[in-house]
């Protein structure tokens, strides 16, 4: 291992910079443009040039195409896209929530999902939601919206880090039991939480999906642990809400 | 752009950068080689042993710089075989296949019999006979454990791969440290070597201190499965031929003080001197045991490269595309593992009950292998400088060390041509003749597949759903 790899410490400034500015000659450039065509334009020596490109594809930030000559932007930018934008909410949306929340006697709360995290789109002023949004993203796997975003994935390991912590007695800890219980929401097409995330608390979400099936957002309920029952009494209530509002976020 | 990886079917980011390291080395089987192949250069090269070494050592990590160049480019399952045809196109290309295969299949089989051997020599002190049905059965067994190890998983496989490897590695090491110093401290003249005129011989030292170090460039075939592909698998091949240059200079030195002869009898089984004393038969045991390690993981190594050259050949046409099968759950090449493994057993054992001695059999599975690697390497070389050519990244380094490393080594094999025993052209006519069999394989499957010429080379190429254009940050994607 080259000592550059943990111990950075700032002292090599041009050779951030330099990176920094490839990645940004392949965003500006699009899909396909070549090495040279990169060394030409910052006018970098093209041994150098070549080798940020390939530090910043193992990365994953930008990708090699299948032909080898061709860069485009990678996976690895996504995290930074979704990290800096923030759920905006239409009126027609809004009016639709505030339509729902007058007909029941529960926190109801808007959802958006990013590839790989929960976003808290519109939260009930009245009944607030259990846990705030970083907490939510830290324990997917024990509230309502965090297991509809595990079920939809096609390896749900990849957003969760083992062993998984428990924040109250009933939260699941075990992998093969939530491994289960995700194939149980994938069937049945929403998801609960009685007590997991904290001990007096109870949720219900269904997914809001766009035309094309993707998720892109919950509707969530969320109520008293022993109010479980009720919530899940409104599961066909949320569902009609969640495809009213599926045309109107996608 | 496809919407699937061509490779699809074998689970990615299963090894660590140590198993990734594992892989290479184990494939080498380095502490076999430790005691038994400087005993061998030593007659040929004679003074000049260290320096046969330390000039292969950078001579293989001229070709590791090379193939390196594919591997921070490209995620392969084929390794060397899908680099050449990145650089060379597809003749060339499937030639380095076959003879990849060739090198993979031929370490693979030797060290079966080379495992089965030396637990055989174990057993013996046991007071079970030793005899070709106990191999036999023992080849057998080796088979079967290391063919369900490898279809269960590639991390488990690997696992205790480097395991063994370690142990192998550390207890040839020990053994040879004890050795010496019970030499040099018990004044023991070194054994007079029977060196005559070392120096006609050195050319053919040369070509046997290279295929010391081959196999490892076969972390390049499990670079799916590896977690951040770019950087372990490159530095795996990097860093594998300097790491082993640096362990067979040092085994060299230490038996070239006289400390340890190589048996010539049945199996290359080091000797320990006779001043080691009472320990010496403790010795043995460990070396022997190590020696066993280093076969069984070579067994391993070499089988998981051959696997999937297979699998991606599969996959292309140019073999059955049965063979291109992954399992459903482990997600491994069982199909291709399943039709390697019965082979690797049989063609050695076979061999033993054809030729009766151990030592030749692992001497002409080797040599047929060695052929193998070094034209595969031959071509990768090559093949750099225009990869590098046709991506439009060529700069002067590559072009040098490609075509240097290149001559060089056709230099070596020229040399060792004209000092060479004759029983190695057996070997070469029998590499030709697989070669010229794949070849005629690929002209029948052209047939069948009338692009295939198009379809070779796959590797674990970026998908449509890599490539960041029109994105949109709400949704969730599978």
């Amino acid at each position: 291992m080259s000592p550059a790899d943990g111990a950075l410490s700032g002292r090599q400034p041009k050779a951030v910079q330099s990176a920094l500015q490839v990645l940004e000659a392949v965003a500006l450039a699009g899909v396909g443009v070549t090495a040279k065509e990169i060394a030409e334009r910052l006018s970098m020596p093209s041994a150098t040039t070549y080798r940020l490109l390939n530090l910043l594809v193992a990365d994953g930030y930008i990708v090699r195409l299948p032909d080898l000559s061709g860069f485009s932007l990678g996976p690895r930018m996504g995290v930074l896209i979704d990290a800096a934008v923030t759920p905006t909410v239409c009126t027609a949306a809004r009016e639709q929530l505030a339509d729902l929340r007058l007909s029941v006697r529960f926190g109801v709360h808007l959802f958006y999902y990013t590839n790989t995290s929960v976003r808290i789109a519109d939260a009930d002023a009245e009944y607030p939601p259990p846990a705030e949004e970083s907490v939510l993203n830290h324990h997917l796997y024990a509230c309502a919206v965090g297991k509809l975003l595990l079920a939809e994935k096609r390896d749900p390991d990849e957003l969760l880090s083992y062993p998984l912590g428990a924040l109250t007695d009933r939260t699941m800890t075990s992998r093969s039991v939530l491994i289960a219980q995700l194939a149980e929401i994938r069937e049945r097409g929403f998801a609960t939480q009685t007590g997991e995330l904290r001990d007096d608390s109870a949720c219900v979400a269904v997914p809001v999906r766009s035309p094309a099936g993707s998720l892109v957002a919950a509707v969530a309920m969320s109520g008293r642990a022993e109010q479980s029952d009720l919530l899940r009494r409104q599961v066909p209530t949320l569902a009609e809400y969640a495809a009213k509002l599926g045309p109107l976020l996608a | 752009m496809r919407s699937r990886s061509p490779v699809w079917g074998l689970r990615r980011a299963q090894l660590s950068f140590a198993q990734v390291l594992g892989q290479s080395v184990s494939a080498v089987a380095p502490s076999a080689v430790m005691v038994t192949l400087p005993a061998l250069v030593m007659p040929a090269a004679g003074r000049a042993t260290l320096g046969v070494f330390v000039v292969t050592a950078l001579l293989m990590t001229a070709v590791g710089y090379c193939a390196a160049q594919f591997s921070t480019r490209m995620v392969a399952v084929s390794g060397v075989y899908s680099y050449t045809v990145k650089g060379l196109g597809p003749i060339p290309g499937i030639a380095a296949g076959w003879s990849v295969i060739i090198g993979y299949a031929g370490a693979a089989m030797a060290s079966t019999l080379g495992a089965a051997g030396y637990l055989t020599a174990l057993l013996s002190r046991l007071g079970v006979p030793d005899n070709p049905v106990t191999t036999t059965l023992l080849a057998v067994l080796v088979g079967v454990v290391a063919l369900a190890l490898m279809v269960r998983g590639v991390r488990l496989s690997a696992r205790i791969m480097l395991t063994v490897e370690v142990f192998a590695i550390v207890a040839a090491s020990a053994v040879l440290i004890i050795a010496f110093t019970g030499s040099v401290t018990g004044g023991h003249d070194p054994p007079k070597m029977a060196v005559t005129e070392p120096h006609s011989a050195l050319g053919f030292a040369m070509l046997l201190a290279i295929t010391s170090y081959v196999g490892f460039e076969s972390a390049g075939t499990v670079a799916r499965e590896a977690q951040r592909p770019f950087v372990t698998v490159t530095r795996a091949i990097r860093w594998t031929p300097l790491a082993l240059g640096v362990l067979y200079t040092f085994a060299a030195a230490m038996q070239s003080a006289g400390g340890i002869t190589a048996g010539l009898g049945s199996i290359p089984i080091v000797r320990m001197p006779e001043s080691a004393g009472a320990g010496s038969t403790a010795l043995s045991i460990v070396m022997e045991l190590g020696i066993t390690a280093s076969w069984f993981a070579c067994v391993i190594g070499s089988t998981t490269a051959l696997s999937r050259t297979l699998f991606a050949m599969g996959r292309e046409g140019v073999v059955s595309h049965r063979i291109g099968h992954a399992h459903q759950v482990f997600r491994t090449p069982h199909i291709a593992l399943c039709a390697a493994i019965p082979l690797i057993v049989a063609v050695p054992i076979g061999y033993l009950l054809i030729s009766g001695s151990t030592r030749e059999v692992l001497i002409g599975l080797l040599a047929v292998s060695a052929h193998g690697y070094i034209g595969a390497y031959l071509l990768v070389c090559l093949a750099t400088p225009a990869f590098l050519r046709r991506i439009g990244e060529l700069t002067a380094t590559p072009v040098f060390v490609g075509l240097a490393a290149a001559a060089m080594m056709t230099a070596i094999i020229t040399w060792a041509a004209f000092t060479v025993e004759s029983p190695v052209w057996i070997a070469t006519a029998v590499y030709a003749g697989l070669l010229a069999t794949g070849f005629g394989v690929f002209a029948l499957r052209r047939r069948m597949i009338p692009d295939l010429a198009h379809r070779v080379g796959v590797f674990d190429e970026t998908v449509a759903g890599d490539v960041f254009a029109d994105y949109n940050p709400w949704e969730v994607r599978r």
